[in-house]
C-alpha cells in the first residue's frame, strides 16, 4: 500500500497500533524518510514497549526497528536515540539491526560515545552476520545488491574518519591476526578503514549532548508508587511468597530484569552473571545485609521457582535473604506500568526487551536507572555508596530537624493545652466575659452548654496524664503536682463550688506546672531510686 | 662414540622419515594425476586433499558434468576445508548449489557438504552472508526435498525470511512450501516465532493429524495454552500422542489440575497403559510432586498393578514409581 510522503504519513506513524501490519508501518516509514521533523516518530519505532510491538514475533519487531533505525540515514538522528543504539552496537547479535545502527549513525555528525563501541559491535556480529538491504522491507532473494552488518560498521567507522583514530590499533589487530575470519570484500573495507582512520587529529565533532536523553523512562508519580506496589506479590526461587514493599523495607535494593528463555547471551544470562559478581563484592562490604539484589523475571508464567535456582545457581547466584530471583504472581502489570518496563510480548512470551537495572530506595522509589546500555559492577557500586551514605547523612539530619520539632510537641502538651484547659470558659459568666471581650458577633455562634463542663474534665484529664507520663519518665514529679493542684483547684472549688480566687489560683498552679514540665531536665542515676531527689539542668 | 652413534641414529631417522614422505606424496600424486580414469572406490579410498594441485584436479572431477553424480560429489568431499581457505571454491560451490541443471541429487549432496563445512564456525562464517543469500532462494527451489533441507537450515537459525514464509504457508495452504506438520515442525524452532496462537487454531482445525500432534508437541511450552492442554488431555477420543504431549505441557503448568487427572486416570481401568506409564514416569521424576503426596489410594493402586494385567512398559514404570516412594 503507497502512502504519500507528507504529513498524513507523520500522523499515521504516530498512532500505529499492534493491529497494523508490518508491511503497512514500513511503508510509512519509507514516506517519512528524508523529512526531519519526523524523527520523533522514528524514535517512537525504537522502544521496545511500543504498543505496536504487542503479539509479533521477535523477528518482525526486530525488523522494523531496523528499518526505522536505517531511515535515521536520511532524516538525522532524533535526540534520544542514542542509548538505543549504544546497546544495539554493545549487545545485539542480530545483524539486521547492527547494520541498520550503524547505518543510522551516518545520519549525524560522529558521536564520540559510540566510537569505543565499533570494535565491540564488530566482535559481536562477525560470527552472525548476513546479507541484508534497507532498500525494501520485504525483498526478494537473492538479493543482487547488498550489504553486512561487517560493512555498515566499517562504513560509519570510515565516515567518522580521523574521529575514530583510536580504533586504529584494534583494527590493525584484526587484519594482522585474525584474517581469516573476514571474507575478502571484507579485508578491503578493514584496509580501507585503517586507512581512513589513521590520520590522527580532530576533526569537528557534535558534543551529542542532546543526543543522551533517554526520554523513555520517567519515574512514576511518588504518592502512585507505594499504594501500586503494594499490589506486587512475588515468589522468589525457594517459592517463597511475599509482598514486594515488605522485600524492600529498610533496605536499597539493586533490581534488575531478566528471562530464562532469552536467547541472547550477551543480555539476559550476562546480566544475571554480573548480578551474581556484583552480590559477591556485596558481601564483604559494608552494605551487606543492608542492599537486595534481585532480578525478577518478565516471564512469571515460564519461569517456575526451580527454574529459577538453576538458571541463577548455573550462573553463580548464591542465594540469600538479600539475594534472590523471583517472578511476580500478583501485580504484574502495575509493576511493568510503575517503572515503564522496556519489554514486549506475544501473549507471554517476551518478543523484546532492553537491558534494564534500577536502584530502589526502602519505599520503592527509583534513585537511579541504568537503562539500554550495559552496566557494570563498579558503577552499580559506586551509586550504592553513594545513596547509602545519603541515606546516613539524611537520617542524621532528620535526627537534628526532628529534636525541635518533638521539643514543641512536648512544650504542646505541656504548656498550651494546661493554658486551654485554664482559658476555656467554664460557666455562664465566664461565657458573658469572653462573649463581651470578643463581640457578639465573633462568638455568639458558640452556644453555652452544661456539656461543655464534662468536656472540660476530660480534657483537663488527658492533659494531666500527659504530665504525669513525662514527670514519670523523668523522675521529677514537681510540675505534675502542680498541675494536678491547680486542676483540682479549677474543677473542685473554681468550677463546682464557683469560688473564683481559687479559679484564678488554680490556673497560675497549672500554667506554673505546664511551664515547669516543658523544662528539658537530666536525669542522674540516683534519681532512679525512691531515695534520691538530685537532679541536674541541661 | 655412543654419543656420536647416537647423533648418527638420529640423523638417520630424520632422512629416513623425510624420504618415507616424499615418497607417499609421490605415490599420492601419481594417483590423483591420473584422475580422469579413477573409479568411484579408487576415489573414496584416497585421503582428503592437501596440496593445491589435488585440490585442482578434484575440481576438474567436480566439474566433469559426464562422470555421475555421486562421483562427482565424492570429488568435492575429498577437497576437505578448501572451500573455507579460498573464497573462489566457495563460490564455485555455491554455484553448484544454486544450478537448477545439476542433478537434485548432486546438489543435496553440496548442500550436505556446505552444512558439514559449517561446523567450523570461525572460518565459515566469513562467507555467511552469501551462504544465508542463496538458501534463501532455494526456498522457491522446485525440488521439494532440496526446499525442505534448505527451509531446516534456515529455521533452525531463526531466520525471519522461512517463519513468514511458513507462516504463509500455514495460513493461505496454496502457498505451502512444506507439509502442514514439517512448517509447525519447523517453526518449532523458535519460541519468539509468534507461532503459538496459529498452532491453537491448528489444533481446534487440523489440516491432519500429523500436523494436530506437532503442534500440541510445541505447544506444550506455552503456558498460555495451558486451558487447551487440559482439555485435549481430559478427552479421550483424542489421539494417544496428542494426550500425551499435552501431559507434559499440563504438568508444567497446571501441577494441581495434573494430579487431578492422574489419579482418575490411574483409577480408571479404559484409559490407556501408554498414558498412565508417562503420568507414572513424569510425577516420578518431578521434584515439585513428591511420590508420598499422592495419596494413599493412588499409591495403593499402583502398587497393586499386575505383570498379567497391564502392559511391560506400565509395569516397569509403576516399579519406579514404587521405589521413589519412602
Amino acid at each position: 500500500m503507497k502512502i504519500s510522503r507528507n504529513s498524513t504519513a507523520s500522523a499515521q506513524l504516530n498512532n500505529i497500533s499492534a493491529h497494523d501490519t508490518e508491511l503497512y508501518i514500513a511503508n510509512l516509514i519509507d514516506a517519512v524518510k528524508g523529512d526531519q521533523k519526523d524523527q520523533k516518530f522514528l524514535l517512537d519505532l525504537l522502544k521496545e514497549n511500543n504498543p505496536a510491538y504487542q503479539e509479533r514475533s521477535s523477528n518482525v519487531v526486530m525488523r522494523l526497528r531496523g528499518y526505522a533505525l536505517a531511515a535515521m540515514y536520511y532524516t538525522g538522528l532524533p535526540p534520544g536515540s542514542l542509548p538505543f543504539i549504544c546497546a544495539i552496537l554493545e549487545t545485539e547479535r542480530t545483524a539486521y539491526l547492527v547494520a541498520a545502527a550503524a547505518r543510522a549513525l551516518r545520519g549525524a555528525a560522529p558521536i564520540k560515545k559510540v566510537i569505543p563501541l565499533f570494535l565491540k559491535s564488530i566482535d559481536n556480529i562477525r560470527l552472525h552476520d548476513d546479507a541484508i538491504t534497507f532498500t525494501e522491507y520485504q525483498p526478494h532473494w537473492p538479493l543482487l545488491e547488498n550489504t553486512t552488518a561487517l560493512n555498515e560498521l566499517l562504513l560509519t567507522i570510515q565516515y567518522y574518519g580521523n574521529a575514530a583514530y583510536e580504533l586504529r590499533d584494534g583494527l590493525l589487530f584484526l587484519t594482522n591476526n585474525r584474517s581469516s575470519d573476514f571474507n575478502k570484500e571484507i579485508l578491503k573495507q578493514l584496509n580501507a578503514t585503517i586507512d581512513a582512520v589513521s590520520v590522527p587529529g580532530k576533526t569537528k565533532q557534535d558534543c551529542c549532548d542532546h543526543y543522551e536523553d533517554d526520554i523513555d523512562f520517567k519515574p512514576a508519580l511518588f504518592f502512585n508508587r507505594k499504594k501500586e506496589l503494594s499490589k506486587v506479590i512475588v515468589q522468589d526461587q525457594d517459592s517463597n511468597d511475599q509482598p514486594l514493599t515488605e522485600l524492600l523495607k529498610d533496605k536499597l535494593t539493586v533490581l534488575t530484569f531478566f528471562y530464562t528463555r532469552c536467547d541472547n547471551p550477551l543480555k539476559c544470562s550476562m546480566n544475571i552473571s554480573r548480578l551474581a559478581t556484583l552480590a559477591h563484592d556485596l558481601v564483604n562490604s559494608p552494605m551487606n545485609k543492608s542492599v537486595n539484589v534481585i532480578g525478577i523475571t518478565y516471564d512469571s508464567p515460564y519461569d517456575s521457582p526451580n527454574q529459577l535456582i538453576v538458571y541463577g545457581a548455573n550462573r553463580g547466584m548464591q542465594f540469600s535473604d538479600t539475594v534472590k530471583l523471583l517472578r511476580v504472581k500478583e501485580g504484574y502489570e502495575d509493576l511493568k506500568t510503575l517503572l515503564h518496563l522496556g519489554v514486549s510480548y506475544i501473549g507471554s512470551v517476551v518478543n523484546i526487551h532492553r537491558n534494564e537495572l534500577y536502584i530502589l530506595d526502602a519505599e520503592g522509589d527509583v534513585l537511579h536507572a541504568f537503562t539500554h546500555e550495559r552496566w557494570d559492577v563498579a558503577q552499580v557500586k559506586t551509586k550504592l555508596e553513594e545513596y547509602a551514605n545519603r541515606r546516613t547523612n539524611e537520617k542524621k539530619a532528620h535526627r537534628l530537624l526532628l529534636r525541635p520539632v518533638k521539643n514543641l510537641s512536648k512544650t504542646f502538651y505541656s504548656v498550651v493545652m494546661p493554658l486551654l484547659v485554664a482559658l476555656f470558659p467554664k460557666c455562664p459568666l465566664c461565657w458573658a466575659a469572653y462573649l463581651s471581650s470578643f463581640g457578639l458577633s465573633g462568638l455568639s455562634f458558640i452556644p453555652y452548654s452544661p456539656w461543655l463542663y464534662p468536656m472540660i474534665v476530660a480534657i483537663v484529664a488527658f492533659n494531666f496524664y500527659v504530665i504525669f507520663k513525662r514527670a514519670y519518665r523523668r523522675k521529677y514529679y514537681l510540675p505534675c503536682i502542680l498541675s494536678g493542684g491547680g486542676m483540682l483547684l479549677i474543677m473542685l472549688l473554681g468550677g463546682l463550688l464557683k469560688i473564683h480566687f481559687a479559679l484564678y489560683i488554680g490556673i497560675v498552679f497549672v500554667l506554673a506546672g505546664s511551664l515547669l514540665n516543658s523544662y528539658p531536665v537530666r536525669i542522674s542515676a540516683n534519681a532512679l531510686t525512691k531515695k534520691s531527689l538530685r537532679l541536674s539542668w541541661k | 662414540m655412543q654419543a656420536k652413534a647416537n647423533v648418527y641414529l638420529a640423523e638417520f631417522k630424520q632422512k629416513l622419515e623425510k624420504s618415507v614422505l616424499k615418497k607417499r606424496d609421490s605415490e599420492r600424486s601419481a594417483k590423483v594425476k591420473g584422475l580422469g580414469n579413477i573409479t568411484y572406490a579408487q576415489l573414496k579410498s584416497l585421503p582428503m586433499a592437501t596440496t593445491e594441485e589435488q585440490i585442482q584436479d578434484l575440481l576438474q572431477l567436480v566439474d566433469d558434468k559426464s562422470k555421475k553424480w555421486d562421483y562427482r560429489a565424492l570429488a568435492l568431499v575429498k577437497t576437505g576445508t578448501a572451500l573455507l581457505e579460498q573464497e573462489e571454491i566457495f563460490d564455485k560451490v555455491l554455484l553448484l548449489l544454486q544450478d537448477q541443471k545439476e542433478d537434485s541429487r548432486f546438489r543435496m549432496e553440496v548442500l550436505d557438504f556446505l552444512k558439514q563445512s559449517n561446523f567450523i564456525e570461525a572460518t565459515f562464517n566469513k562467507y555467511m552472508p552469501k551462504y544465508l543469500n542463496v538458501l534463501r532462494q532455494l526456498v522457491d527451489d522446485p525440488n521439494p526435498v532440496l526446499r525442505d533441507d534448505v527451509m531446516a537450515v534456515l529455521a533452525k537459525k531463526n531466520d525471519e525470511y522461512v517463519q513468514r514464509r511458513l507462516v504463509e504457508g500455514l495460513k493461505i495452504p496454496a502457498q505451502a512450501l512444506v507439509s502442514p506438520e514439517r512448517a509447525i515442525q519447523l517453526l518449532g524452532y523458535d519460541i519468539h516465532a509468534n507461532q503459538f496462537p496459529l498452532l491453537r487454531e491448528i489444533v481446534q482445525n487440523p489440516p491432519n493429524q500429523l500436523a494436530k500432534i506437532e503442534a500440541v508437541r510445541i505447544l506444550a511450552v506455552d503456558p498460555d495454552s495451558k486451558g487447551l492442554l487440559l482439555k485435549l488431555l481430559k478427552d479421550k477420543n483424542e489421539l494417544k500422542q496428542v494426550r500425551s504431549y499435552s501431559a507434559l505441557g499440563v504438568q508444567e503448568f497446571d501441577p494441581e489440575q495434573y494430579i487431578g487427572f492422574a489419579k482418575d486416570a490411574i483409577k480408571d481401568k479404559k484409559e490407556y497403559d501408554d498414558l498412565k506409564s508417562l503420568i507414572l514416569v513424569s510425577l516420578n521424576q518431578d521434584e515439585k510432586i513428591p511420590n508420598d503426596s499422592m495419596g494413599k489410594e493412588f499409591n495403593t493402586l499402583v502398587q497393586s498393578f499386575k505383570t498379567e494385567e497391564v502392559s511391560e512398559d506400565l509395569m516397569k514404570a509403576s516399579v519406579s514409581y514404587r521405589n521413589g516412594l519412602t
